[in-house]
């Protein structure tokens, strides 16, 4: 893959010599974005992140901690021909490989517009998995210093690499877009139980109405997964020795950890309004697997603020929700060999595993210059007992007791 | 030097006073066939949602050169977005690679040039300015 985008930028890069009697503004355009920020959290027990790929944050790991929402970004485009365009951006911000900031490259395609209304698109772009997906590292495009993580740590897809098509036409006043694309994606998260590899194929459909301020969004993505990692296989190990020894119910469970092309959807419906003084930003989504090996969840959130001038304060409300969570069938233990009491346990906890938590947010922006906004934020997060409720890094404590988190958060957003 | 800096300051006042009470008008090339516009198809074109005249002919909004009075005053009318907003707004278009903003003139004289001699091009300026070389094709309210 390294060795095809470095084919692609030279190809950039060459792209230019064609147009030698134009001036190269009208064909390169250079900008970049970025978000210093730092946060600090009222509990040491767990990991606040602002989304699924990371695997350190705010709380145990660092406190105060200026990784989580810092990022910065750097695009190029170049129109290569009337119709051509080609784009390529690269980003640094904290990944799940443990702190690291290696930069990489979150967009990089090629995007033929047949006209105004019609565009094909081929090589890397961003999954339009939720309403903000593609625009939500660019903090100052935000009106929140993150975008609301009980809907966007939901899922750990950040790019595909593939093809993808749309198509807009006015309908009386309003604006319709529609847009399918294909894909796939490789993806390596590390967690405290080892590194588990993703290989994600999707297929991707989203259209949206504006009209008047307002904008409704409709997304689906199918997706099929393979997930390999090395505590799995000694998972599937103990599982087939409890299976062996005829322990009830442990085929099921079994059956119900796939872990090879397990269909996954995506739903999600949102709103967002922002004309005059008043803006609103609202999600529900729905993340469906159909296996136990991940949980099935909702998000909802409900964003609104008013714009004063050049201060733009908000509230948010926003609810992680776990669905199907009574589907794992405990572990019968009543004919067990003693031996396997502790492997026994272990699964029925997991069973258990419920993943909810409520969020408050109150906030404010503050545009002090052209292209230059600061905003401070402060999340209040409620968690019931016994989850880790996308936390990472918790303790056993933090793991079994219901705990409210406070995270307080500066950040400075710009463009160039 | 004080009373250089007063009139300074008063031809300061004096011109922001008239940019925020100019009347903005849209105009295209007389040699556009396109009559009038809506304020919609004003914030699908210049906020480059779909740059298409109504009769479905590609259209190429300009703007006024970035950070002028002009153009906050005419985008605060016509599509009621702040500096600020513009700029945010833009920049979430720029970072997903879906649009860049129009291409900036340098004058009220370089916007009524190149619209006039441009059939395709759409620009806006303060009615008062406007000659018989453009058509206007929609005033802010």
């Amino acid at each position: 893959m390294k060795s095809r985008l470095t084919a692609f930028l030279l190809m950039l890069a060459a792209a230019p010599l064609a147009h030698a009697e134009r001036s190269i503004e009208d064909y390169v355009r250079f900008s970049g974005f970025g978000t210093v920020a730092i946060s600090n959290s009222d509990d040491n027990d767990a990991d606040y992140r602002s989304n699924i790929e990371q695997s350190t944050g705010v709380g145990r790991s660092n406190n105060p901690d200026s990784g989580l929402d810092t990022v910065f970004g750097a695009q190029v485009d170049i129109q290569a021909a009337p119709q051509l365009t080609a784009t390529a951006q690269i980003i640094s911000r904290r990944l799940s490989d443990y702190d690291s900031t290696r930069p990489y490259f979150e967009w990089a395609n090629l995007k033929y517009d047949f006209n105004e209304q019609t565009y094909l698109r081929a090589g890397r772009f961003v999954a339009p998995t939720f309403m903000i997906s593609e625009s939500r590292m660019v903090g100052y495009a935000q009106p929140a210093v993150r975008p609301v993580a009980e809907v966007y740590l939901l899922s750990p897809i950040s790019y595909m690499n593939g093809v993808d098509g749309g198509y807009k036409f006015a309908l009386g006043s309003a604006l319709v877009k529609m847009r399918a694309g294909i894909g796939t994606l490789n993806q390596q998260i590390n967690q405290t139980n080892g590194t588990l590899n993703f290989r994600f194929k999707i297929k991707s459909f989203d259209t949206s109405i504006e009209h008047d301020g307002s904008v409704f969004r409709l997304g689906y993505q199918r997706i099929h997964m393979d997930v390999e990692n090395d505590a799995l296989e000694l998972y599937d190990m103990a599982m087939d020795q409890l299976e062996a020894n005829n322990v009830a119910n442990a085929d099921s469970i079994h059956n119900r950890m796939q872990r090879l092309d397990v269909p996954l959807d995506f739903f999600s419906l949102g709103y967002m309004y922002d004309q005059g003084g008043l803006f609103v930003q609202s999600e529900y989504a729905i993340r469906k697997f159909d296996s136990d090996f991940v949980q099935s969840l909702d998000g909802f959130s409900l964003l609104s603020g008013y714009h004063f001038g050049n201060w733009s304060p908000y509230v948010s409300y926003s609810k992680l929700m776990h669905r199907d969570k009574a589907r794992f069938p405990a572990l019968d233990t009543s004919s067990i060999d003693p031996g396997l009491g502790g492997l026994v346990t272990a699964v029925n906890a997991g069973s258990q595993l419920l993943i909810e938590r409520d969020a408050w947010s109150a906030g404010v922006r503050w545009d002090l210059m052209s292209g230059v906004a600061f905003k401070a934020q402060i999340d209040h997060i409620i968690k019931p007992r016994n989850t880790v409720a996308e936390f990472v890094n918790a303790t056993d404590e933090f793991f079994a007791e219901e705990r409210s988190v406070n995270i307080v958060s500066a950040a400075i957003d710009f463009i160039f | 030097m004080k009373n250089m800096i007063a009139i300074l300051m008063g031809v300061y006042i004096l011109f922001h006073a008239s940019i925020s009470n100019a009347e903005w008008v849209v105009i295209v090339s007389k040699a556009n066939p396109t009559q009038t516009v809506t304020q919609a198809d004003v914030e699908k074109i210049f906020l480059g949602k779909l740059k298409l005249f109504p009769d479905g002919s590609s259209a190429i909004p300009l703007d006024m050169p970035e950070k002028s009075a002009e153009k906050s005053a005419f985008y605060q009318q016509a599509v009621g977005k702040s500096e600020s907003q513009l700029r945010s707004y833009w920049s979430r278009i720029i970072f997903t690679g879906s649009g860049a903003p129009p291409k900036a003139v340098e004058s009220p004289a370089d916007m009524l040039k190149l619209v006039a001699e441009n059939p395709n091009t759409i620009g806006y300026i303060d009615k008062s300015l406007i000659n018989d070389s453009v058509r206007v094709v929609w005033a802010a309210p």
